[in-house]
């Protein structure tokens, strides 16, 4: 066998263990297909999948002409012009290419799978932008640090079809590109780099964070004295047909010239201009006009540029930031202001404990790796020292933040650890017998810690002859032995974890839920699709369901029916016109649905099985948002007990037990327990002993374990009279001939006033 | 006089609608009617009718000795069905009374518009001589003869069903001697049934009618009979097998797609989990469908049970001897109008279903249209049926007919010519069409090199590719002097 050289054995090895990175990427996001099955998680993915078929079936053509009339009944959706149709393009053309090829791949595995293999993609991106930044060795820690960190991995498991799982990847390429455009000044790497935007931009809202980093990285460069016609040509290109392409995508449209978020790309586009404007005069004009010059110019400028910008914010020509972007500055704001995203969870601040479970050791190198970025600050340094910046800050306000910080800290975390096993691995000045003692220690470890010394290696023969001349190295066994055992079990505790917290936090479908049998077999509580599924059988094509927005997506995707709120939460007094329906008595909850032709309610109910992601945990919400838009008619204080304390016992309030969710949840619930005191075991309190009474709406549908409740709205009484006086009338209560009260014949008059 | 004027109005407004209408019907009849003369050469001695009414498909045997009353031999038997009765037919056969029981040719003879009966012919494989009698069996299958009534039931009741026929055998022929049983579910509550004057008895879940004797040709009398049947009424209404031979593999993949409906009463009111839950005992006496049973080949395996959102965590695969039992509980009991639909399907070896026959150089492919049809109908069923690559001059044999039968190509991995897909279209399917139907094709195992050479083609074609690119320099200038300033 012919023998390969260095340079091709090095390539072999980088390619091999880059393959095996992307392996081990793949595979540890697919828990929850072993587990479970190959099933679309959560809600938003739903959404994604549902309009992924609909691309798949119906071609691209009728996809960006899409009027979904089914969501937001009656206001309907204009999909096409909403959605951020990156995603869903890319599994239509690998599902169509592997068709084309005659591998009849579902469209649903196509999707269920595009995270993890976008995670692959990932690693080697990362890979190329840490070689950018440090050399090969640090490249590929970086690459098995993401690859397996769980702060990526929570939004790129198998089934998490969203948009974050391919957005990271073109995070991590954009900014690869522009380091290499940027490095070597050249217009086709920037042109490149401005495609990798478009392709962002199609794909996550998440896009404003780059169109931010690069202009600020390309201002920190000009405030260092460093700009030049490498920084000119590679920053104005990019941002000349990243901003063109980007205005291709109908969501985005107009907004990166009118929106506040994207005024730092375009300032700071300006400035490059002004900047090289200045260098040009400066290289034809005498040293003492220039500075005349130089005033004169950059007073002018500065106030024309305020006091435009000033004006067309203004006069509205410039749109004002958006809640979601003062939520970001402010994290009480949103609390106060918008309550629809508070309520989100993802939408809260980071816990400190969760950087360390998302990040494990690396959160503890990170710094360290951009102190290593401060001692080199070569340009590129400066970039990840800004990103690692913006990036802490943000991902402190939002925990789904978390995830553009991930990869900059792996690449940090993977500069420091590279340089630390440089510095103990360099075996040159040494006898080449100790070689072998550093290797058995990792040798008999996992997989990926073998990269990291094996990439280690590669570095150690690559930087021997630069390190030769300067120094001397640590030459003493026993403490190279220390440190780098020391790492090596940091390493080995690091993939556990990762591999620990992907298989427990983040790999649960989360519309399948697990408990064990006796036996210890395990046993799928599948109330949510039972429902779902019978709401598709059985029930009229066109049948308006009326839910809390969380499960709107869901019941598109799997019910197949109109919604009247779902997961796109664009119209808040939509979204409170259905909380003031739950949390309203039935009266009045009656003539809401009505009027928005409302055929079944669903809810989810925890109270049975202790499921406490049911709606009357999240009642408060409803019933905040609705008063926001109400508060005439919604009082958040009347649903708690006189002590303030939220209750749904004997002590409940009024207002809650007449309630059209208390109602819905509870109704003949009471039954089930016989002669015991009945126990919703959410809230661990007794319920009262009656179940109580429903007179507009028919149970329609249980799920097995109660999670989910479908109610029929009931048709109009054929008589005009109130639902409940009807149910009394039936029951005998009342005398045949029964008084109607003046409420009810002003209620009627209303009625057909309103007919 | 003047007050019976509107009267007289209305009455002459109705004779003409009347006289249109008779119009109407004599113009379209002139097209359309066909009648169909037989010649009446025989004469029913002796029928002995069963109508079993114990599952949700009654099946209706009729032993008949007929005697030829001509003066030639003859061999051409007719039955004539009334054509609402012929809808439901999904099965018709005929079987001589002898020791051979000899399966006899029915064809399907015309429809006579006029007296609106479907009229089939029976063939006998040796003439009847004058004077002589011959005995054969008639055996019909009819579906969505059982009619819910009431309609709608409380959620925990019992469920009747109304079946309604001709009290004597329907023929062209006099009857001399005629009996007919009806067989009842077990339990055999009977609500009302149709009591004649004449001799009727009811003893247990059996009622007999008859002997009558000398009934006229084609005559009509209408039984009724309004009784408890607590199974669910089960109706497939587009079954879709899949079947995919691979020889190499020694694989048979079935998929099996069932889009099921409860055709029995409906609920009254909504469905209540609470009652579900409390009632658990009595389930049995009501109509809810809690669980199916599939009988799958021994050699099942990688057995799935899926619908449209994905796997349905409910299901026991059983290994017995000499098959596996599939039990499949819906995600939700079903009731009466409620639908529910999913998938199933499984490996089994091939070796079980295809054998090759030496001397005509044939694999012949041994399958059933339909499985596991006993408790339910099925409006259509369609039957793909995958041959490998390179399967030529496919034929089919049955012992009944399809409705369509279509070649097409089906591409699936690797594949670059197709293979032969064969699908067989058949509508009104019960358990009597559980038949083997034997496909047969000839197969050249040189075709077995064909993946293998794809896969290795398109390979070497992706290396020469990337070794054509990595050779080849597309840069403009020279570039080696920015790599090296770094």
């Amino acid at each position: 066998m012919a023998k390969l050289d260095a340079s091709n054995q090095q390539a072999l090895l980088k390619t091999v263990i880059l393959g095996l990175i992307a392996g081990a990427a793949f595979s540890s996001r697919l828990f929850s297909i072993v587990r479970y099955e190959s099933v679309i998680h959560e809600f938003d993915p739903w959404f994604n999948y549902r309009t992924t078929q609909m691309l798949v079936k119906d071609g691209f053509y009728e996809f960006w002409n899409w009027f979904d009339p089914r969501a937001w009944y009656p206001l309907g959706r204009v999909v096409g012009g909403t959605v951020y149709p990156g995603l869903m393009v890319t599994s239509a053309i690998i599902h169509n290419v592997l068709h084309y090829l005659h591998f009849p791949v579902d469209i649903r595995n196509v999707c269920v799978l595009l995270a993890p293999v976008f995670s692959g993609a990932t690693a080697y991106a990362t890979y190329l932008l840490t070689c950018e930044i440090k050399d090969s060795s640090a490249g590929l820690l970086a690459a098995a640090f993401i690859g397996i960190a769980p702060g990526y991995i929570s939004r790129s498991v198998a089934g998490s079809y969203d948009n974050e799982g391919i957005a990271i990847f073109l995070l991590m390429f954009t900014f690869y590109l522009w380091i290499k455009a940027l490095k070597l000044g050249s217009a086709l790497w920037a042109a490149a780099a401005a495609f990798f935007y478009f392709y962002m931009v199609a794909a996550w809202g998440g896009y404003v964070f780059i169109i931010n980093l690069i202009p600020l990285h390309v201002l920190v460069l000009m405030g260092m004295g460093r700009f030049s016609t490498r920084v000119y040509v590679s920053y104005s290109t990019f941002y000349i047909l990243g901003t063109l392409m980007s205005m291709q995508i109908p969501f985005v449209g107009f907004q990166p010239t009118r929106t506040s978020e994207h005024m730092a790309a375009l300032g700071v586009f300006g400035l490059c201009q002004i900047l090289a404007f200045v260098e040009l005069v400066r290289s034809h004009v005498q040293e003492r006009q220039f500075q005349t010059l130089l005033r004169i110019f950059v007073v002018l400028i500065f106030v024309v540029g305020v006091v435009g910008l000033t004006a067309l914010t203004m006069t509205g020509f410039i749109a004002p930031w958006t809640g979601r972007f003062y939520s970001l500055w402010d994290t009480g704001y949103a609390k106060i202001h918008i309550p629809i995203i508070a309520s989100v969870s993802e939408h809260q601040p980071t816990a400190w404990p969760s950087f360390f479970f998302d990040l494990e050791m690396l959160i503890f190198l990170f710094p360290a790796g951009v102190y290593l970025c401060f001692r080199q600050l070569r340009d590129e340094h400066v970039f990840i020292i800004v990103y690692s910046v913006f990036a802490s800050y943000f991902a402190g306000v939002m925990v789904r933040l978390m995830l553009t910080l991930t990869p900059v800290v792996c690449i940090s975390a993977a500069v420091a650890l590279s340089t630390i096993l440089d510095t103990y691995l360099d075996f040159n000045t040494a006898e080449s017998t100790t070689e072998p003692s550093g290797q058995p220690s990792a040798s008999t470890e996992t997989p990926r810690s073998k990269h990291a010394s094996a990439a280690a290696k590669a570095a150690a023969t690559k930087d021997a002859d630069s390190t030769k001349e300067k120094y001397f190295g640590i030459l003493n066994f026993d403490s190279r032995t220390i440190v780098l055992t020391n790492f090596v079990i940091f390493l080995v505790i690091f993939v556990w974890h990762c591999t620990w917290v992907t298989s427990n936090a983040y790999s649960s479908p989360s519309i399948v839920l697990a408990s064990r049998n006796p036996d210890g077999s395990q046993h799928i509580i599948d109330d949510f699709r039972e429902s779902y599924n019978w709401l598709r059988q059985n029930t009229k094509e066109d049948a308006k369901i009326m839910s809390w927005w969380d499960y709107g997506y869901q019941i598109s995707g799997m019910a197949d029916r109109p919604t009247l709120v779902d997961n796109n939460t664009w119209n808040n007094t939509h979204i409170a016109t259905v909380g003031r329906a739950m949390s309203s008595n039935e009266e009045d909850a009656y003539e809401i649905m009505k009027q928005h032709d409302v055929d079944y309610v669903l809810i989810i109910f925890g109270g049975l099985l202790g499921y406490s992601g049911d709606d009357i945990n999240k009642y408060l919400w409803m019933i905040r948002i609705a008063e926001g838009v109400w508060p005439d008619k919604i009082k958040e204080s009347n649903y708690f007990t006189p002590t303030g304390d939220y209750r749904v016992d004997d002590k409940a309030s009024q207002t809650m037990k007449d309630s059209l969710m208390y109602k819905m949840s509870y109704y003949r619930f009471t039954e089930l327990f016989g002669p015991h005191a009945p126990v919703d075991r959410v809230r661990q309190q007794t319920l009262p002993k009656e179940s109580p009474e429903l007179n507009v709406l028919d149970e329609a549908f249980t799920s097995e374990n109660w999670i989910v409740r479908i109610y029929k709205v009931k048709d109009l009484d054929n008589l005009g009279r109130l639902h409940k006086d009807v149910a009394q009338f039936e029951a005998g209560k009342k005398k045949r001939k029964a008084q109607r009260s003046s409420k009810s014949k002003a209620r009627r008059k209303q009625r057909e006033d309103s007919d | 006089m003047y007050k019976k004027l509107p009267f007289c109005i209305f009455a002459v407004l109705l004779v003409c609608f009347a006289s249109t209408l008779a119009f109407a019907n004599e113009y379209s009849n002139e097209i359309a009617t066909t009648i169909v003369d037989l010649p009446v050469h025989f004469k029913n001695v002796k029928t002995i009718r069963t109508i079993d009414l114990r599952s949700t498909v009654v099946r209706e045997d009729i032993g008949i000795r007929a005697e030829n009353i001509d003066s030639q031999p003859q061999t051409e038997y007719y039955v004539p069905l009334p054509e609402e009765y012929d809808n439901k037919v999904a099965h018709f056969t005929a079987t001589l009374k002898t020791t051979t029981k000899e399966a006899l040719p029915v064809e399907k003879l015309g429809f006579d518009s006029t007296r609106k009966i479907q009229i089939y012919k029976i063939t006998f494989p040796e003439p009847v001589a004058p004077g002589s009698t011959v005995a054969f069996g008639i055996k019909f299958v009819t579906t969505k003869s059982l009619i819910p009534n009431p309609e709608t039931i409380p959620q925990v009741a019992r469920q009747h069903v109304e079946y309604n026929n001709n009290l004597f055998i329907y023929s062209l022929y006099l009857v001399e001697d005629s009996k007919t049983t009806v067989v009842l579910p077990p339990n055999g509550n009977v609500v009302t049934f149709t009591e004649t004057t004449e001799s009727f008895s009811r003893s247990g879940n059996k009622i007999i009618y008859g002997p009558y004797h000398n009934i006229d040709p084609l005559v009509y009398s209408e039984m009724h009979i309004h009784y408890e049947q607590s199974q669910p009424i089960l109706t497939v209404t587009n079954l879709v097998r899949d079947i995919q031979v691979s020889h190499l593999g020694g694989n048979l993949a079935v998929e099996e797609r069932y889009p099921l409906r409860h055709d029995g009463a409906r609920l009254e009111k909504q469905f209540s989990r609470v009652e579900f839950q409390q009632s658990a005992g009595v389930h049995d006496h009501t109509n809810v469908l809690k669980q199916l049973t599939f009988q799958l080949p021994a050699s099942a395996r990688d057995v799935y049970y899926r619908d449209d959102i994905g796997n349905v965590s409910t299901s026991h695969v059983r290994n017995q001897v000499g098959s596996t039992l599939l039990e499949i509980t819906p995600r939700y009991p079903l009731f009466g109008g409620w639908n529910y639909t999913w998938f199933h399907g499984y490996n089994a070896d091939l070796g079980e279903f295809l054998h090759y026959n030496k001397r005509a150089g044939r694999y012949i492919l041994n399958l059933k249209l339909v499985e596991n049809a006993k408790k339910m109908s099925f409006e259509h069923v369609k039957l793909n049926v995958v041959l490998p690559e390179g399967a030529t001059d496919v034929q089919v044999e049955a012992p009944f007919d399809f409705d369509g039968v279509t070649h097409s190509k089906h591409f699936t991995n690797l594949d670059t010519t197709g293979r032969y897909q064969l699908t067989l279209d058949k509508s009104n399917v019960v358990s009597e069409h559980e038949d083997f139907i034997q496909i047969s094709y000839k197969f050249s195992s040189i075709h077995h090199l064909q993946k293998p050479l794809a896969a290795c083609a398109a390979f070497f074609t992706i290396f020469m590719m990337s070794i054509l690119i990595s050779k080849v320099k597309f840069t403009i200038g020279v570039t080696q002097v920015i790599k090296k300033t770094e």
